[in-house]
């Protein structure tokens, strides 16, 4: 590490702007710091107790932020697992080692386990059904807890938990405070070295699209589950210190209006934001203590709160503060990466980006395109020679209820080649390419890649193998720069644990060096570098079939699937994605182009597929296809003799 | 030293230091009530209020406690123990310190402020049955519950003296699990059998648990149960065409069971409850509850929960404000210790008392069978009719 | 039998408040927490009608049933409409802060000690095939029943069930062709609030009228709607007897701490070899 590294992570560290890595890390830790000698320099009991009550708050929130928020699973088990993990170290603390360090790993243990376990359903259920099955376990717990009374203390409740030690020190009530807050804290460096970082954009776009996660290769369910697990733990976490702290745990502490406020926090502090979190979480634990003072009026005023809180924050009290803070930077002495300053959130009109022309800039040749894609694609200039992939689809029959989509269709595409597939509508031709992808499992034929047949009806499985795909309509996962959308399609192929994330490893740092480079090189020759660094789901419609592509190539696929790339191009973009498609091509790759827009699949195509419900009429180079009246009575319905050939 | 000397010297003490004209006022003696007011249990919180604020208006207008002002606070708590937990403790840490809290409304509650309670010497009351009986500083006024089961069965054993097979219907909360652990023993030592089914109190339909219960043929079958479910164990019971004769215990008897039931489905119930909730007519009263009634009455009370939970809380004041004048102080620990041996006046400022009082070992009054009656579901005033009666 | 009865009785509760979920849900894509509230509501407006003033029971049902489709209304303009288009999913907690409004607005007005009202009918239980019933839990079972299906044949045969239909399967498309999206969630929350009051003054004989009523049968609810699929009416009817139904006969033999053990257990089975319920149906999504 050299003193120019040191100098920038320390600047990384120090920054209050919003970076690619979010904020720096300096000040929050800072500020915690101080935090936990609060407890000894003159809070009352009090106050120390609604300290801890506060971080247990927020932890749980923090829980289903990276769950709900991050990853958009509806799964709220994370009250229960609280529950659990209370009563777990209530009995723990009372009848086997009064340590807290035993009682943390015991809850890490089982919130891991739990959070598994209640997960798995959530791979096969989801939407409202999953959050109804993970909200209703917190009405099972009191029913449990009195089951087994004897160790749970039954429906009495588990009194005179005693305050735990530490190393053989006993802890009092203002140092289990600053233990909570020093708890808290390590959670907060690992929650936000795992969201700011490659798996926080994954979990992003799962949240987005499953189908455009899988088909960058990345398993589903095995993110599914982590989003799942990494949100059980803070909430186990977060049980060891309520049932320390607090000393009684009962069938009554664990209730829906718990639950309601933990959720309430997580929406109100803004669920896709780390701070928010535990702003959120704070807040509504006060709000929580304070209502009672409203007697008969509680309900009421807590009723009012949680309505007007959950109108006045599209994005939490986070997505407020981004605004303030991004408008404060805008006054601050620039730098040369005021480009960095714009927000992550997209729906906020708080970004620092000059308005967008539809169309992509045009000073860019086609020569530039051509050596960027074979940099992207791992090539230096010199025209070495590449290996030649296959593409067979053999007898593909696909069928949706009655109807037969494909009836045994046969295509082939080769390296170096733009094979299209056109059709009318209704012919089966985003079904074929969805098959291809491995979205869809044929009924019948197989589709092989290279000789080897690919696992169809796993997508993630394919897209591994080395095909790439576009949508039909652009997916683009919202809160992401432009750079950010283009690098997922890293994620897996470069991987990088997750442990070495959390402690920002060299290799971590290497990587995501690379990751940002790539990007923004690949998006800056395909012309769309001032935009970057710009929110991409703001991003006009040609400028996200660009970013959608860019994804692609920076894949380096064997296969590139392109669906309906031209729809809602102008001239000018037409130009350049036809720049792409042919660099792609001479880069090695097969490219499959299912397109309506007759005029530029003649103009590129080397073999042109037609498709007409569900079967391959003809096949052919464009010369060919373009003068065949069969075709033309497909598409204008004419009679075969009566056809006039197109000018 | 006589209680009235001890009575007379206070009043001296007060009337001497008012002479004094330029006296300092005393610190008040600080009530805090950390109860739930909200939801299904509020009435019988607002009872509770209710009745210690008159007490306190009756000592005050006697001059105080020890020539301390009685100062009565109510701190809603939503029946969350962690809620009453953290009030409690901001009170502890404010300027102005409890003198004698009451806590809780459900042993939950107080089992979570017990703790902090005891670590501060604060003294404290209890009507939710928590079951803690020997902690320094805190008292419980509802009965000790095995002796309150015993007297149960006996007045069971009374009316229906063929009667071999208990069945219990009761709630399975904190409070219900705790009657439901005096009442399975009290029943074995008498020689009887019992069959029990429990349920939610937020459940709306006990039809099964009642046919479960009716399957295993009792005698007699004990109810329990505080709120609208009071009404659905008898209601449904009713609509069963069970004839079994029921008693219901304290608990069922809390509700006002003629504005939940049709008369039709009180035919046959009974309550098992304490004398001083029988109906006599305020001539027939001692002094005491005249001075309690008509003190409550002015806070605005309008009798509509049982006038047990009136008086208890009455005399949890009462209490306490005569040991702090045998202890001559009015520290928690000095209450406490005077509390465990009470010396008892010859004028009672209580309502009821029961046979056996506070001990060293037990914090909770041990009614006797002699202290309960059968009576009848019909009310009068917050009180039960004679078993007989409409 | 009678535990079937029982049983029926309880599980036409759930299933009206199912069926309130189902019918917000169709046309707006929300998930309406209060719709237990509301169905509490309407209790009170049956107390109100049957015993503070005394009315016939078809005034009743007509103030009830307007009562709560009016803050049905409220509830759309104050609590949902203002969230539209944002993704947080704040309605979780936005009708979860009206449901509490309601229930500390009942509480204020009417206290919280259960108030009795009496069925218009005859209160004499009658014997059918072997079990126990009383008339009023026989004419909320029949009622019930027949709401869902004239719900059923409104949402496929009428226009603006048509309309409400097609807004629940494609947002975008439905506004493409002229449906004022907007409108079709105000009538789904106005249908929800008057179903609520319209089953008022059956419910209130069972249940008493009570401020909390909805705490308990709103989350049990839940299970019948997901059970019976979302977007089903007819599943949310037979989901709600089914739970009742089943947490009734789990209580008479296996014991009432039970109950909702096995009826998450039941439903968890049942998701995960028919993730959208026993009768939903799943939108295939194209990409």
């Amino acid at each position: 590490m050299n003193s120019a590294t040191i100098k920038h992570v320390a600047s990384r560290a120090f920054s209050l702007r919003e970076g690619e890595s979010g904020y720096g890390v300096f000040w929050p830790l800072l500020g915690l710091a101080l935090l936990a000698f609060l407890p000894f320099s003159g809070l009352n009991i009090f106050w120390q107790t609604q300290l801890v009550l506060m971080i247990v708050y927020g932890l749980v929130v923090s829980g289903v932020n990276l769950t709900f928020g991050f990853a958009g699973e509806l799964a709220l088990g994370q009250v229960a697992i609280f529950a659990v993990t209370a009563y777990l170290s209530a009995y723990l603390m009372t009848h086997v080692v009064d340590d807290v360090i035993v009682a943390l790993l015991a809850a890490i243990v089982a919130s891991l386990i739990i959070g598994l376990f209640t997960g798995l359903p959530g791979l096969r259920i989801g939407g409202w059904a999953l959050a109804m099955t993970s909200f209703f376990l917190v009405i099972l717990i009191p029913d449990v807890v009195q089951m087994i009374p004897n160790i749970t203390g039954g429906a009495q409740g588990f009194d005179a938990i005693p305050l735990p030690e530490i190393f053989g020190v006993q802890l009092s009530v203002a140092a289990m405070s600053t233990t909570a807050v020093v708890v808290f804290a390590l959670w907060y460096l690992c929650f936000r070295n795992f969201v700011l970082s490659r798996h926080g954009r994954a979990l992003k776009t799962l949240r987005q699209s499953p189908h455009l996660t899988a088909s960058l290769g990345i398993s589903v369910l095995r993110l599914k589950l982590l989003a799942y697990v990494a949100g059980a733990i803070p909430a186990g976490l977060a049980g060891v210190l309520f049932a320390a702290t607090e000393g009684y745990i009962g069938p009554t502490t664990f209730s829906f209006t718990l639950v309601i406020g933990m959720i309430a926090g997580s929406i109100i502090g803004g669920n896709d934001s780390i701070y928010g979190a535990a702003v959120g979480g704070a807040l509504l634990e006060y709000i929580n203590y304070k209502s009672a003072a409203f007697s008969q009026y509680s309900l009421l005023v807590y009723g009012v709160i949680l309505v007007l809180g959950g109108i006045l924050t599209a994005h939490g009290l986070a997505g407020i503060a981004r605004g303030f803070i991004a408008r404060g930077v805008k006054w601050w002495p620039a730098s040369k990466k005021s480009a960095v300053a714009s927000t992550v959130t997209g729906d906020d009109a708080t970004t620092t980006v000059t308005p967008q022309s539809a169309s992509v800039k045009s000073n860019v040749t086609a020569k530039d395109i051509d050596v960027a894609i074979k940099l992207a694609m791992g090539d230096d200039v010199s025209n070495v020679p590449r290996p030649e992939h296959v593409l067979l689809v053999d007898e593909v029959v696909k069928e949706f209820g009655g109807v037969r989509a494909l009836r045994g269709v046969s295509v082939a595409a080769k390296s170096g080649e733009i094979t299209a597939i056109i059709g009318p509508n209704g012919s089966g031709k985003t079904t074929l390419l969805n098959v291809i992808a491995g979205v869809y499992k044929p009924e019948g034929g197989t589709v092989r890649l290279d000789g080897e047949t690919l696992r169809l009806g796993r997508s993630h499985r394919v897209a591994r193998v080395g095909v790439a795909r576009t949508f039909q309509t652009p997916i683009i996962p919202n809160g992401m720069l432009a750079w950010e959308v283009v690098a997922v399609g890293r994620y897996q192929s470069e991987y990088v644990s997750i442990g070495q994330t959390v402690i920002r490893s060299p290799r971590f740092r290497r990587i995501r060096r690379d990751d940002r480079r790539l990007a923004v090189e690949l998006l800056t020759n395909l012309g769309l570098g001032d935009y970057a660094y710009s929110p991409a789901d703001a991003m006009p419609l040609p400028h996200r079939r660009l970013l959608e592509v860019a994804r692609a190539i920076i894949r380096r696929p064997s296969v590139a699937l392109f669906d309906e790339p031209a729809a809602g191009l102008d001239e000018g973009d037409l130009v350049t994605l036809v720049q792409v498609l042919r660099a792609l091509a001479s880069a090695g790759v097969a490219v499959i182009l299912v397109e309506h827009n007759f005029g530029l699949v003649v103009e590129i195509a080397d073999v042109i597929h037609v498709l007409n419900l569900g079967d391959v009429i003809t096949s052919g180079p464009p010369a060919q296809i373009q003068n065949d009246p069969v075709v033309a009575s497909i598409y204008l319905g004419n009679e075969p003799a009566t056809t006039a050939t197109a000018p | 030293m006589s209680l009235v000397v001890v009575g007379s010297m206070a009043l001296t003490a007060v009337s001497f230091s008012a002479s004094a004209g330029a006296a300092k006022a005393k610190s008040p003696f600080n009530v805090l009530m950390i109860v739930g007011t909200t939801g299904p249990v509020a009435p019988p919180s607002d009872a509770e209020i209710q009745a210690t604020k008159a007490a306190a208006e009756v000592i005050n207008s006697q001059g105080g406690i020890l020539g301390h002002q009685v100062k009565v606070q109510v701190q809603n708590d939503n029946l969350d123990p962690t809620t009453a937990l953290s009030e409690l403790q901001s009170a502890e840490s404010g300027s102005s310190k409890p003198n004698l809290v009451f806590a809780g409304t459900t042993s939950n509650e107080t089992l979570a402020m017990l703790p902090t309670l005891t670590r501060d010497q604060t003294l404290s009351m209890e009507l939710a049955g928590s079951g803690v009986f020997d902690d320094p500083y805190q008292f419980a006024l509802p009965d000790y519950l095995p002796t309150q089961a015993q007297a149960m069965v006996q007045a069971i054993q009374k009316k229906y003296p063929t009667a071999k097979k208990i069945g219990i219907a009761i709630t399975n909360d904190a409070f219900g699990t705790a009657l439901l652990d005096a009442y399975e023993p009290a029943i074995t030592a008498a020689g009887l059998t019992y069959s029990v089914q429990t349920f939610a109190p937020t459940a709306t339909d006990v039809t099964p648990e009642l046919q479960a219960l009716q399957a295993t043929n009792p005698d007699v079958l004990i109810a329990s149960g505080y709120g609208a479910i009071g009404g659905y164990i008898l209601q449904d019971r009713a609509n069963l065409g069970w004839t079994v004769p029921v008693v219901g215990d304290g608990q069922e008897g809390s509700n006002n069971l003629p504005a939940l039931v049709p008369a039709s489905a009180l035919v046959g119930v009974s309550l098992c409850i304490q004398n001083v909730s029988v109906y006599k007519p305020l001539s027939q009263q001692s002094k005491a509850f005249n001075t309690f009634f008509k003190a409550t009455q002015k806070m605005g009370s309008k009798f509509t929960q049982s006038i047990v939970l009136y008086s208890l809380s009455y005399d949890d004041l009462m209490l306490t404000a005569l040991a702090a004048k045998q202890a001559g102080s009015i520290t928690g620990p000095a209450i406490a210790k005077a509390l465990e041996s009470l010396k008892q006046p010859k004028v009672k400022p209580y309502v009821s008392w029961a046979t056996e009082g506070f001990t060293k070992k037990l914090h909770v009054e041990q009614a006797g069978a002699v202290d309960y009656t059968l009576a009848s579901p019909y009310t009068k005033l917050g009180m039960n009719l004679p078993l007989g009666s409409k | 039998m009678t535990t079937l009865w029982s049983g029926l009785s309880l599980g036409a509760v759930y299933a009206l408040v199912a069926l309130g979920y189902n019918v917000v849900f169709i046309s707006s894509g929300i998930f309406n927490f209060a719709q237990a509230s509301l169905l509490t509501l309407g209790t009170f407006f049956a107390y109100l009608g049957v015993v503070t003033l005394h009315l016939n029971p078809v005034l009743t049902i007509l103030m009830a049933t307007a009562g709560c489709l009016i803050v049905g209304l409220i509830e759309e303009r104050v609590a949902i409409r203002p969230l539209s288009g944002k993704l947080s999913r704040a309605e979780l907690v936005t009708t979860v802060g009206f449901a509490a409004l309601i229930e500390g607005t009942i509480a204020l007005i009417w206290g919280t000690v259960p108030l009795q009202v009496p069925f218009f009918g005859s209160t004499t239980v009658l014997t059918i095939f072997g079990g126990r019933i009383i008339p009023d839990s026989l004419v909320l079972i029949i009622f019930v029943i027949v709401l869902a299906l004239a719900l059923h044949v409104w949402y496929k045969y009428s226009l603006s069930g048509l309309a409400s239909i097609a807004v629940a399967e494609d947002r975008v498309a439905a506004q493409l062709r002229g449906i004022n999206v907007g409108r079709r969630s105000i009538v789904a929350f106005a249908m929800g609030g008057a179903i609520a009051g319209l089953a008022g003054i059956l419910v209130a004989p069972q249940t008493y009228a009570i401020s909390n009523l909805g705490d308990a049968i709103g989350l049990t609810a839940f299970i019948a709607f997901a059970l019976g699929g979302t977007g089903s009416l007819l599943g949310a009817t037979i989901g709600g007897l089914a739970v009742g139904i089943i947490e009734q006969e789990v209580a008479r033999y296996v014991g009432s701490l039970y109950t909702n053990s096995i009826l998450y257990v039941i439903l968890l089975f049942i998701l995960l070899v028919m993730p959208n319920g026993l009768f939903g149906r799943s939108t295939v999504r194209a990409i």
